[in-house]
């Protein structure tokens, strides 16, 4: 302790006076004139230490062999073991396969519905029907994923309303949880009625932002409906696509678990089971739970430097960044 | 202004008290706090054990307050997982411990979550304790391999309790057909070809996986014991086999992928839900299937009771020539693994097993097999076909509820007979259970098989080896499951079954087959 | 202008075409909810007989409903999500728009600190696991405060509100700071009442979430009689899986129940689903502008 004491005037001493002086008096004054912000703070970074980082600490158990008897801290050191471990499993390349190839489809299917749904209700003159497309498309977003999942599974039996109408159209039977190749589709499908209308309230406020005049000055040399719409309409939204597109691309390597949960069973594990959700089998049906949160976090720092990578193009190319 | 002062002081309070709230000991009160799923057929009633009149009439009797704690439906698994994580413990947990905690009760006493029962029982079980000493196969499963007790047992308490589960079918469509009872491999196949060629259904056969994700009740044993093999571990002779690893098997895999082939077999027999199941029996979409004496049979005839000619019997495991007797059948060990035990952390281990041991005497047997005398069971002795035996009869509270409430439901709430618990089950609970002739039947013809001779007992592993067996077996039965599909379906062919055994070696099926070859040895030994 | 251009036959198409398509798309979104509520009120043998697309009830029966409403789960559990759904957003809304008035002060120099600990726990999850170890050696286990507190701040939902926050005149502020107002005054009496759209919005997002939300209080809470609605739909809808766990001879009669278990699962969705649709609209003319200013400069 008195060492610690020691180093530290020493440390100060080092320093510039002036400096030492003025970081001290600034704290306490800016503490002074705007301490009820740093009230509304405490609280803030509480949440954030207390919920976030202490779990974050918790991760080490990914290199301990964690039992509940000892706890974290006592638990003994196992190194990469459960790293190594998941790279030697049977399953790993199937799991990151699948992980990519779901955030992939979705991507490639469930990134464009937005913005062309949103250029179709921007075709829309009537201000009133525009309003209750709107409306009516963001419901689903609402709804719970229990219920979402349970309807599909329910509509998707043999039996069940997808098949009639498959029938009806003269087609066979499908069953769409029991076959492999369909789930995702189902999955994708799904996500995108659930989220398509939502998806389009950040392009149509970058269109209603678009200047009336350019507009009317297209109209003036002759320009067509359809000319403006790719001349004017899209170009200006652009900017936004390019944003969401980058931010969507660091999120590939997250799917999550809860919705798969709901849907799969064994005999789509081929296509359907994804990182998130033999974390979850590992953690909380194995008892796997050093191993779950080794996968978790290996995860985790992949999106991590995702993020970050797509955030550094995109400072270069968009001039935008998140921070 | 200071209002929302205040208010913010108030939530910084509020969360560090709840921050500092840790548990008050109660000192001297006779409580217990215990874990356990709640059965589905008990939660339909009452969100909580301490809410049955039986639980309430076990306080009374004992001057013990139980709290339990249950788990969401179908999360038993998940939070069983995650009481051990939080190392949070109640007193007691009623689980079972043979499987379900990975390196079986054994690990379980060495993480010291559980605790070796054998002083206590000496000092304060006199019930329990007798029972095992007149039981000696009992005993010998109570206990792990080194003579540790760990757990207050659920016991069935005869052998017509053992067998619960079997094929059965549309007893009426037979007779419309004129179809006989299949008994070989062959019979079954002309019996679902005639159901299909009729036109009475589309797909005969459906099987049902109660547990997404989780194992597979499905073809089960029915379908694959002919082939002289099961869809798990088994003996022959003392010789542990994983069934799925044997040559055999693939004799299966043929077979059945002909009957799915030929749209004999439900598409989504893998996928079905319970209800799925139920509604395609109920709604006459199929004509065979293997399910339950009590859900199944019963069940199926109380749904649909006077609804056209509907009616079901029970029919033999299949063998491949006749006169064969089956090679395996459903059949459950007397203790099959479930039972209370005392955490670590149990405030008071006395009395824990005060209360748990009070099962096992006269009053409690009573109490968890028939409810409450006046109640829910009365004294005779003419019950149907059992002429001179004392009967604790159910009464009409439990057999035609006013609300119309079902059986089962009923007996959620007056009895642990109806589905497992820390009791001896008394065979006079399946005959009142199973009242309908067709139910009586099925009892005495799936009883008909070697399963006794074939199936392993309750054996444990040390925690090494537990642990070792579980992270083989977590990958195995993933990837036997899905194979199973793909093969049956095509997506995989069968001239693949050799590299399917490959896998299964690479994954360390013969070391796992090698740890329970000497648990069976060991326990043998005991 | 518009008025001198004249549509051409193309446009004439596409526009009718793209009316059409819209409204069947709209028929898409809302017809899985109509096809739960015309099901809940339908007779459960029909219901159980019927193949293809519903149109109007098969027949007219609130058995269902009447099972539902006996149910004491779903009652009691209705109302627990009632208070954990006041109670939580309370919490969710006093500390992000504590958290969105400090990032959005300028006078505030260590502001990019926080935002960066919020921005890092976007991308870096804290595992399930360990979340679990910290709720539990809080001592919040098979407490309300578990998800209230574990989730009192959505960084996303924390980002939006700072964005909004950012486009109202700091003048407004500069003049209650003359009349001697405080940091509290200020947000409670001048910010938050003119930011009522980005209010309602996070109102709704968060009220949304924690109505729906089910997993974690399924990983947290102990007691049954403590449960939220979205959990026992979960029960009701998903897992209808539990005796195989019990390990009994899964004995269980139906009798009645089963004949109207499909029309009982969709009674309990309309349940759980419709006070979400009744609040939906009164936030619907708010929220739009709130989520769409601050998502956009965010």
């Amino acid at each position: 302790m008195a060492k610690n004491s020691a180093t530290a005037t020493v440390d100060l001493a080092v320093r510039p006076r002036m400096f030492r002086a003025g970081y001290g008096t600034m704290l306490r004054k800016d503490f002074n004139r705007n301490r009820y912000l740093y009230l509304m703070a405490l609280p803030v970074v509480a949440f954030f230490v207390i919920f976030h980082y202490v779990p974050m600490y918790g991760l080490v158990i990914s290199f301990k062999r964690y039992s509940p008897a000892l706890g974290i801290n006592g638990s003994p050191w196992v190194g990469f073991k459960y790293f190594v471990d998941f790279f030697e499993s049977y399953y790993t390349w199937r799991l990151i396969r699948n992980t990519i190839l779901l955030s992939v489809y979705s991507l490639v299917w469930g990134f464009p519905a937005p913005i062309i749904l949103a250029l179709l209700i921007n075709e829309v003159r009537s201000t009133g029907f525009k309003r209750v497309v709107q409306s009516l498309t963001y419901v689903p977003h609402f709804i719970s994923l229990v219920v979402v999942a349970g309807l599909l599974l329910e509509f998707s039996q043999g039996s069940g309303l997808f098949n009639d109408i498959v029938q009806w159209f003269g087609g066979e039977r499908i069953f769409f949880f029991q076959e492999p190749r369909f789930f995702r589709g189902m999955y994708i499908g799904s996500g995108i009625w659930q989220e398509v209308g939502w998806g389009t309230i950040i392009y149509l406020s970058a269109l209603s932002a678009i200047d009336p005049q350019l507009y009317e000055a297209a109209t003036i040399d002759g320009a067509g409906r359809f000319s403006k719409l790719w001349r004017i309409t899209v170009p200006s939204i652009i900017p936004t696509i390019v944003v969401l597109l980058i931010l969507r691309l660091g999120q590939l390597m997250t799917v999550g678990h809860e919705k798969i949960i709901l849907l799969y069973n064994s005999s789509i594990y081929e296509t359907a089971d994804v990182i998130s959700t033999f974390v979850y089998r590992k953690g909380l049906l194995d008892f796997s739970w050093s191993y779950a949160t080794a996968i978790g976090m290996f995860n985790s720092i992949i999106n991590l430097l995702l993020v970050v990578t797509a955030n550094a193009i995109s400072r270069r190319v968009n001039e935008t960044s998140l921070w | 202004m200071k209002k929302a002062l205040l208010l913010a002081l108030a939530i910084l309070l509020v969360t560090g008290a709840a921050f500092a709230g840790g548990e008050e000991e109660a000192g001297g009160a006779r409580e217990l706090t215990i874990w356990e799923g709640l059965w589905y057929n008990t939660s339909v009633s009452v969100p909580t054990l301490d809410e049955t009149p039986v639980y309430m009439a076990a306080q009374e009797a004992t001057g013990i307050d139980v709290t339990w704690i249950h788990p969401p439906q179908g999360q038993d698994q998940e939070q069983f997982n995650l009481l051990i994580a939080s190392n949070d413990l109640p007193d007691m947990i009623y689980q079972r411990w043979s499987r379900e905690y990975p390196g079986g009760p054994e690990k379980a006493i060495s993480d010291g979550v559980i605790i070796p029962l054998n002083d206590a029982m000496e000092a304060g079980a006199p019930n329990l304790t007798q029972l095992l000493a007149d039981n000696p196969l009992w005993d010998k499963s109570a206990k792990t391999d080194n003579g540790t007790y760990y757990m207050f047992p659920f016991i069935r308490g005869g052998e017509d309790l053992m067998v619960f589960f079997g094929p059965q079918g549309r007893a009426d469509w037979m007779e419309q057909l004129g179809l006989e009872d299949p008994v070989t491999l062959d019979d079954w196949t002309a019996n679902l070809q005639a159901v299909k060629d009729a036109g009475l259904v589309e797909y005969p056969l459906t099987f049902t996986q109660f547990n997404r994700g989780r194992g597979i009740n499905g073809p089960g044993n029915a379908f694959i014991q002919p082939f002289g093999t099961t869809w798990d571990f088994h003996q022959v002779d003392g010789v542990v086999e994983f069934g799925p690893y044997e040559d055999e098997y693939l004799d299966f895999l043929t077979f059945f992928k002909g009957w799915f082939d030929a749209g004999l077999v439900d598409p989504e027999f893998f996928s079905n839900e319970r209800a799925t199941f139920d509604a395609k029996i109920l709604n006459g979409e199929v004509a065979f299937w293997t399910s339950y004496t009590g859900s199944g049979i019963g069940a199926y005839l109380d749904a649909n009771g006077g609804q056209g000619t509907f009616d079901i019997k029970p029919l033999a495991y299949p063998v491949v020539n006749e006169g064969e007797v089956p090679f395996f059948g459903q059949r459950d060990n007397p203790l099959n693994g479930w039972g209370l035990a005392i955490t670590s952390q149990a405030s008071d281990v006395a009395l824990a097993t005060e209360w748990a041991d009070f099962a096992y005497g006269d009053q409690g047997h009573l109490l968890f097999n028939f409810g409450i005398e006046g109640e829910s069971y009365n004294w005779t002795t003419e019950y149907e076909g059992f002429e001179g035996e004392r009967w604790a009869e159910y009464t009409d509270i439990v057999t035609a509820d006013a609300q119309g409430r079902t059986l089962a439901q009923m007996g959620g709430l007056y009895t642990r007979s109806f589905y497992s618990g820390p009791i001896v089950q008394d065979r006079q609970y399946i005959f009142q259970y199973a009242r309908r002739p067709a139910q009586r039947e099925a009892i005495q013809i799936w009883s008909q098989t070697q399963a006794a001779d074939h199936m392993l007992p309750l054996i444990t592993a040390t925690p090494d080896e537990a642990e070792e067996f579980a992270e083989i077996m977590s990958e195995v039965t993933t990837y036997r499951e899905e194979m199973f599909v793909r093969f049956i379906t095509g997506q995989e062919p069968l001239s693949n079954f050799g590299e399917f055994q490959a896998r299964l070696e690479q994954m360390g099926i013969e070391r796992a087959i090698e740890i329970r070859q000497a648990g069976l040895e060991r326990f043998d030994a005991r | 202008m518009a008025t001198v251009h004249r549509r051409s036959a193309g446009e004439w198409i596409f526009d009718h075409a793209n009316i059409f398509f819209l409204a069947f798309l709209c028929f898409v979104m809302l017809y899985p909810l109509y096809y739960v509520a015309v099901a809940s009120v339908s007779d459960g043998n029909q219901l159980m007989a019927h193949t293809g697309p519903l149109m109007a009830p098969l027949g007219f029966s609130l058995a269902a409903y009447r099972m539902v409403f006996n149910n004491s789960m779903v009652v009691r559990s209705f109302f627990n999500s009632v208070y954990l759904v006041i109670v939580g957003t309370s919490v969710n809304l006093l500390l992000t728009s504590f958290a969105a008035y400090v990032l959005s002060r300028k006078r505030v120099y260590w502001k990019n600190l926080i935002m960066v600990m919020a921005v890092i726990t976007m991308m870096f999850h804290r595992g399930l696991v360990p979340f679990f170890l910290t709720v539990r050696s809080l001592g919040l286990l098979d407490t309300y405060w578990s998800v209230i507190l574990g989730f009192a701040i959505s960084a996303y939902n924390m980002i939006i509100m700072r964005t909004y926050f950012l486009t109202i005149p700091d003048s407004l502020e500069e003049s209650a700071k003359m009349d001697g107002a405080n940091d509290f005054t200020i947000l409670f009496r001048i910010i938050l009442p003119v930011a009522k759209p980005v209010v309602a919005t996070m109102i709704l997002f968060y009220g949304v979430g924690r109505w729906n939300g089910y997993f974690y209080v399924m990983i947290f809470l102990r007691d049954r009689l403590k449960y939220p609605i979205s959990l026992v739909l979960r029960e009701i809808l998903v897992a209808n899986s539990a005796d195989s766990m019990v390990g009994a001879d899964g004995a269980g009669d139906m009798g009645d129940t089963e004949r109207i278990a499909d029309s009982i699962k969709f009674a309990t969705t309309m349940v759980a689903t419709v006070p979400i649709l009744v609040l939906y609209p009164y936030l619907q003319k708010y929220f739009v502008k709130g989520a769409m200013i601050g998502s956009v400069k965010g």
